[in-house]
């Protein structure tokens, strides 16, 4: 069981590490933060600097805190979040992941949620320490993912409806 | 913590299920058995249709038991073998799945690796019917899943490259 959790914690940390590394500095062929930060205001995330450094710091912050085995409700939720926000701007594309869909971002957030839930198991700074966070909190804390990436989309959402109008008003109706 | 297998257990099996419909019957905008065999072919994995028949029912059935909690290190050991030869196809892309790369085999790969080390929790076939696995089973389960994928991926290597020197034979000197 044990050894299990210990695997995911590590190969699922050190992905979401490099996928934040690569939103912040110019490392495994991303163009860094100013990138991000271009890419982010194009879809609605404002200002797209301060989003994309949320998404990065989210990201290997939380995979950081997943291969310790550290506050991994907390680290599953900041995960749950940006996937949310991740799989939104894939939603157009469907599922599946050789389309172009979310199924990568689904999967992720799945196996984030999946920790929050198993608890990081023996080999862990939590185990360490002695902190064992009910259930109550875990689920919380998944829900507290969930919510806060939906703001965030309905929140890019309606920065690009906002855009729309400005680029092409609506005509009030002639009415006789 | 059983919680949390049950919903790694649900939405993985049935994203693997969805991914062996789409080879076998064609369901979710798939190629099917036709199509995906030709596919196969073309990359080496012949002769396609037996292929792409075995890697269908791989991800279909491995999906199933996943999804049941039964027999859990054998249905990883299914999905693990499928995702090394599936990763294979994606390699020469690197990593990140936003390139093509074998981001997302690799997760997959892992998470079956996973659920084969952890047992499926006592939300699960496994559980009511007594059935434990030790950790020598599991780990054998992942080495199988590996090692069977090995000789698969050699031997689309190997087609491959007879092709390629039937295309542009060597001259002799």
């Amino acid at each position: 069981m044990d050894l299990g959790l210990l695997l995911l914690r590590v190969a699922l940390g050190l992905l979401f590490m490099g996928h934040g590394a690569q939103k912040l500095f110019p490392v495994f062929g991303s163009r860094g933060l100013d990138g991000t930060a271009r890419f982010f205001d194009s879809i609605g995330h404002r200002p797209g600097r301060a989003m994309a450094l949320v998404a990065g710091v989210s990201m290997l912050g939380g995979g950081a805190l997943l291969v310790l085995g550290l506050a991994t409700p907390l680290a599953g939720a900041a995960i749950i979040g940006t996937m949310v926000v991740a799989g939104s701007v894939h939603r157009s594309k469907g599922l599946w992941a050789q389309r172009g869909g979310y199924e990568l971002t689904l999967v992720y957030g799945l196996l984030a949620a999946g920790l929050a839930l198993t608890g990081p198991g023996a080999y862990s700074l939590e185990e360490l320490a002695g902190i064992m966070p009910p259930l109550g909190a875990r689920l919380g804390a998944v829900s507290v993912g969930l919510v806060a990436g939906i703001a965030v989309v309905v929140r890019a959402r309606a920065v690009l409806n906002a855009d729309a109008r400005a680029a092409c008003p609506v005509r009030p109706l002639v009415t006789h | 913590m059983d919680l949390g297998l049950l919903l790694l257990r649900v939405v993985l099996g049935l994203l693997l299920v969805g991914h062996g419909s789409q080879k076998l019957f064609g369901a979710f905008g798939g190629y099917g058995l036709e199509g995906t065999g030709g596919f196969f072919a073309s990359i080496g994995f012949r002769p396609g249709k037996p292929m792409a028949l075995v890697a269908g029912l791989t991800e279909f059935v491995g999906g199933i038991l996943i999804v049941l909690g039964l027999a859990t290190p054998l249905a990883a050991a299914a999905v693990i073998g499928t995702m090394i030869v599936a990763g294979s196809v994606h390699a020469s892309k690197g990593l990140w799945g936003q390139n093509g790369g074998y981001e997302l085999t690799l997760v997959y790969g892992a998470a079956a690796a996973v659920l084969a080390l952890t047992g499926a929790g006592a939300y699960s076939v496994d559980a009511l019917a007594g059935l434990r696995f030790s950790l020598g089973v599991a780990l054998g389960a992942i080495a199988l899943g590996v090692v069977a994928s090995l000789p698969v991926i050699a031997r689309a290597k190997a087609a491959l490259r007879a092709d390629a020197d039937a295309a542009e034979p060597v001259a002799v000197q």
